[in-house]
């Protein structure tokens, strides 16, 4: 009775559970949008201010509690006025002996007040130490009367500490933060409150070509492992005072920041909003860079096509963020992502937009045939050569047999296993260390596949089939929609032999119905084909510059146009005429 | 947990119910090639058929011993049987393989067997079954097809099927046989509108061949009015295709040589291009050579008011000049319309024998009946005319309009 209704339970048609999923659906009227604008531009500290009151950054990090030392006095986490207990409270915090990288340095500032800085070594850059702080605090100085307490600090802002950054704190938990992310803090007798002084100086890796995004014609910079110096990187490219920054924390031990882009006034506030709700909701310990954070954002994570586009080109990403979208960049990943994406912008890559218009489409044509080959050809070969052998020519009918003929296997098998070798090669080949390994992958496979053939274990044929495969998957120019594609080359594999062109057919019935229904946030994955809504002219071919006036309509930007109404302004024509010139 | 097994066991059931049934590998299979029918001797069926054997073939492997001769690529085998389909299953007994006829190319029918107008009652099944393509060729064959495919070997290359097929194409560049399918055959059969051809294929055994005699005389021929099989050729490929096989309904009643197909394809409007070779109308004893092309559909207008149908045959042709043994200046305008009336003239002659031939026996083979029908409103209208047996009576004109368009250049000594 119970499987009966268990079975009943999985047939019948049930509704679908009803929740609150975001869309991004066309916008409301101007003033409203203004408010949510504001909105979007609400300062960081309070939703920061929300995230430590809900999950507690001591409760977590602090492994023996009942060890605080002086109970009331930092329950707040705030600094308190005595020196030595504020000394306690850090020693504590920061496991000061037992480790090591803490540095704790006391001394008098101007041969009078108590004071110590605590820095961690290695984060910090000892010149600004040694000669900017500490060899101006320890002078001394009779020109300048210092009081005591909070007229110190004054003083020692206003006009000793010629640091570029300083700012004062009177948070526990903030002060931790900044000290472990390089900040020196000083701290004061008397004074209630710290001084974090700018002085991070680590060790970082220059900013390099891209090496998954490599192309032709265009600048060849790309993302490093800092933070700020991807944020100048995008910086650089737009100079505007609307291109917003906002760091988030997210990992809740490791402390890692990660920096949210957009460009005020044109991009959707809804979508940053949206963005900043989940970024703050995340709870966990650790974001190992932007592909952690991506699956614990993204809206369907048990979906074959990934939702987020992730790039490793600053170019590309001002790219995207002039056309509406939201970048985020973790800290300590040379990536970013981008939000909301599109099926098609994963076909897009910089070089596009570099190449003339005619070049750029042709590309993105190769590169969807090469997607549609890696998905589709082994499948496709599959049920040619098991049902439908009226369609095969009858020359190379013959010559197919003929080859099979001394052969053990069923095609099925035989492809299976030239598949999984092909990917074990290509896994290997990434993993051989050195240089060479993506050479000897690829000798590899043709010394693998010719021996497989001469062994009488595949068919020539079959070998060409893998190959022209695996090129195409390698043309696909996103690495997550590729190991999409590589993926489901297997669910095809099985549809051809299990049901011929039908099963296939099936196949991308079910395939297209599931990627129909997907969002990227509140975007429909594959518009602007199915809805079909107006893209500017960029979806897969691309039309020239100036025709592509208006920014994607399913992003709903707050500014749809990006160009003036006549654009090339030395062709003397009126702007209905350039609409129709198709360019010569 | 539980929902998931219960999904899995629901898919493996869906699966095992298709459970890849249809499936067949490459070598799991015989395709075969041809299909020859003659009258059989113990049973109502001859049936043959041909395959290739999927041994390697001499060259193009790595055989690397470098065997001089290649094995047989293609074997015959025969059955009597009383039905096609009781042949098949009689002749899977003997064969490790499936048989399946996906890609028969070509359907043989023996000249006794037209003859004897049983060519419907053989020919209904195969219409039926799925697996023969409506695009297979169709031959009438002198004497047994079981013969003719005892002869039927890749002569260039070693494709059966690539040679038939060129074979085919060729045909098409010469106008010496008509290009009939399955799908044409069987449509004529039961047309009311005109009568089903066939070409004629046939084994040359090369004795028409003469290899030292008398030199021929000054007589004049034109090369196409030989009859299947008697081709003064010899050399390996012992098959011809030559000719067309004309029929009333299911039998066949007469047989066209290649000059009188060439006739039937420019009333037909099949023809595409051929070298007629024609006296110098200047000097009888040489010959001119002429690359014709068909310039237009022919024209052809049928008007069925009186007692008899009046057909008008208006056939135009494009032309080349190719060869003129005299060396007379053909490209001069007053020769060239001589050339041209010359040719216009044959033409017309050899049609309006054509035609005559063809009334005769009885048989719209022309098509003139697709066009007769516009005449009438409704079917029942037509099919009480009862064209096929009205068209001997039709007073037919011919015209042949024709025009040298390219002389050639010949430097002037």
């Amino acid at each position: 009775m119970s499987l009966l209704s268990t079975v009943l339970n999985l047939l019948l048609y049930k509704e679908p559970p009803k929740y609150d999923r975001f869309e991004l659906l066309e916008d409301e009227p101007e003033d409203k949008d203004q408010k949510e604008n504001e909105d979007a531009a609400q300062p960081i500290t309070e939703i920061k201010t929300k995230v430590k009151s809900r999950t507690g950054i001591f409760k977590r990090t602090q492994a023996k509690p009942e060890q605080e030392p002086e109970q009331g006095q930092n329950r707040d986490g705030k600094v308190t006025k005595k020196l030595s207990t504020n000394l306690e409270i850090i020693k504590n915090e920061l496991n000061f002996p037992t480790n090591q990288d803490v540095v704790i340095r006391e001394f008098k500032i101007m041969q009078k007040s108590d004071a110590f800085i605590v820095y961690i070594d290695g984060m910090v850059d000892k010149t600004t130490i040694n000669d900017y702080i500490l060899r101006q605090l320890m002078a001394p100085n009779p020109s300048k009367t210092a009081g005591s307490g909070k007229d110190l600090i004054d003083c020692l802002v206003n006009n000793l500490l010629s640091v570029n950054q300083v700012t004062r704190q009177t948070e526990y938990g903030q002060i931790i933060k900044q000290v472990l992310s390089g900040l020196t803090a000083l701290f004061v007798e008397d004074a209630g409150e710290c001084i974090l002084i700018e002085s991070r100086g680590f060790d970082k890796r220059n900013v390099s070509n891209p090496l998954t995004e490599t192309i032709i014609k265009g600048p060849h910079e790309a993302f490093i492992e800092n933070l700020r110096t991807n944020i100048t990187l995008v910086r650089k490219i737009i100079r505007n005072k609307d291109l917003v920054t906002e760091l988030l924390p997210t990992g809740k031990t490791d402390n890692t920041i990660c920096g949210i882009m957009y460009i005020k006034g044109i991009v959707n506030p809804k979508v940053v909003r949206e963005l900043k709700r989940r970024i703050v909701s995340i709870d966990v310990d650790q974001i190992q860079g932007d592909g952690t954070l991506d699956q614990l954002i993204e809206d369907h994570p048990f979906s074959l096509f990934p939702q987020i586009l992730s790039t490793e080109r600053p170019d590309r990403t001002a790219y995207f963020l002039m056309e509406g979208k939201a970048a985020i960049i973790c800290d300590g990943t040379p990536y970013a992502s981008v939000i909301p994406v599109t099926f098609f912008d994963m076909f897009h890559t910089s070089e596009d937009y570099a190449l003339r218009w005619q070049y750029g489409t042709f590309l993105r044509i190769v590169r969807m045939i090469a997607a549609c080959i890696a998905l589709f050809l082994p499948g496709m070969y599959v049920a040619l050569t098991l049902y439908h052998h009226e369609m095969i020519p009858t020359e190379l009918l013959v010559s197919l047999a003929k080859a099979r003929e001394h052969l053990p296997f069923p095609t099925i098998i035989e492809i299976l296993l030239m598949e999984i070798s092909f990917e074990l090669i290509r896994e290997a080949g990434i993993r051989v260390p050195g240089v060479i390994g993506q050479t000897l992958g690829i000798i590899g496979a043709i010394i693998l596949g010719q021996a497989a053939v001469t062994a009488g274990l595949v068919s020539p044929v079959l070998i060409i089939v893998i190959s022209i495969t695996g090129l195409g998957s390698f043309a696909i120019p996103n690495f997550s929609l590729a190991f999409g594609v590589r993926i489901s080359r297997f669910i095809f594999i099985i549809c051809g032999a299990i049901a011929g062109f039908y099963g296939i057919a099936a196949g991308i019935f079910i395939f297209g119905g599931l990627a129909c229904s997907l969002k990227s946030f509140g975007v429909p994955y594959f518009s602007p084909v199915a809805p079909k809504t107006t893209s500017g002219h960029d979806t897969i071919v691309r039309m020239p510059p100036w025709m592509q006036k208006t920014r994607p309509d399913f992003i709903n930007t707050s500014d749809r146009t990006r160009m003036g109404k006549v654009v090339r302004g030395w062709v003397a024509r009126d702007e209905k005429e350039t609409d129709n010139d198709n360019g010569r | 947990m539980r929902k998931a097994v219960i999904t899995l066991i629901l898919i493996l059931m869906a699966m095992s119910l298709t459970s890849c049934y249809d499936a067949n590998e490459f070598d799991d299979i015989i395709h075969v090639v041809a299909i020859g029918i003659d009258k059989g001797v113990s049973d109502q069926w001859r049936l043959t058929i041909q395959f290739p054997t999927m041994k390697e073939s001499g060259g193009s492997e790595q055989s690397g011993s470098g065997s001089g001769k290649s094995q047989e690529e293609y074997t015959c085998v025969s059955i009597d049987a009383p039905s096609f389909f009781a042949g098949i299953n009689m002749l899977n007994t003997s064969l490790p393989r499936k048989l399946n006829f996906m890609h028969a190319q070509i359907i043989l029918f023996s000249e006794e067997l037209a003859e004897s107008g049983l060519i419907n009652e053989y020919i209904a099944p195969i219409n039926r079954f799925r697996e023969i393509r409506k695009t297979s060729h169709v031959f009438v064959v002198k004497g047994k097809a079981y013969d003719l495919m005892k002869e039927n070997k890749p002569f260039i290359g070693n494709l059966l099927f690539k040679s038939f097929q060129l074979l085919i194409k060729e045909g098409a560049m010469t106008g010496y046989f008509p290009h009939v399918t399955l799908e044409n055959f069987s449509e004529g059969l039961k047309s009311t509108y005109h009568q089903p051809i066939a070409a004629i294929a046939a084994v040359n055994n090369g004795k028409s061949f003469i290899e030292n005699g008398e030199p021929s005389g000054t007589e004049f021929k034109t090369g196409g009015e030989y009859s299947a099989g008697r081709i003064p050729r010899t050399g390996d490929n012992k098959i011809e295709i030559w000719g067309t096989a004309l029929f009333v309904r299911d039998t066949m009643v007469g047989e066209l040589d290649g000059d009188e197909t060439r006739y039937l394809l420019l009333a037909r409007g099949e023809f595409e291009r051929g070298f007629f070779t024609i006296q110098d109308p200047q000097k009888p004893e040489l010959v001119i050579s002429l690359d014709i092309r068909s310039s237009r559909e022919p024209e052809i207008k049928v008007t069925c008011d009186g007692s008899k149908p009046i057909i008008r045959l208006n056939v135009l042709l494009d032309g080349d000049l190719l060869a003129v043994q005299s060396g007379i200046d053909y490209e001069k305008p007053e020769h060239k319309e001589l050339l041209e009336q010359a040719f216009r003239q044959i033409v017309k002659d050899g049609i309006e024998k054509l035609i005559n031939k063809c009334k005769d026996l009885n048989t719209d083979a022309l098509l003139f009946g697709d066009y007769a029908v516009k005449n009438f409103l409704t079917i029942n209208d037509w099919e009480s005319y009862d064209w096929n047996n009205r068209f001997k009576e039709a007073d037919i004109t011919v015209n042949v309009e024709f025009a040298i368009r390219r002389t050639g250049t010949q430097a002037k000594n």
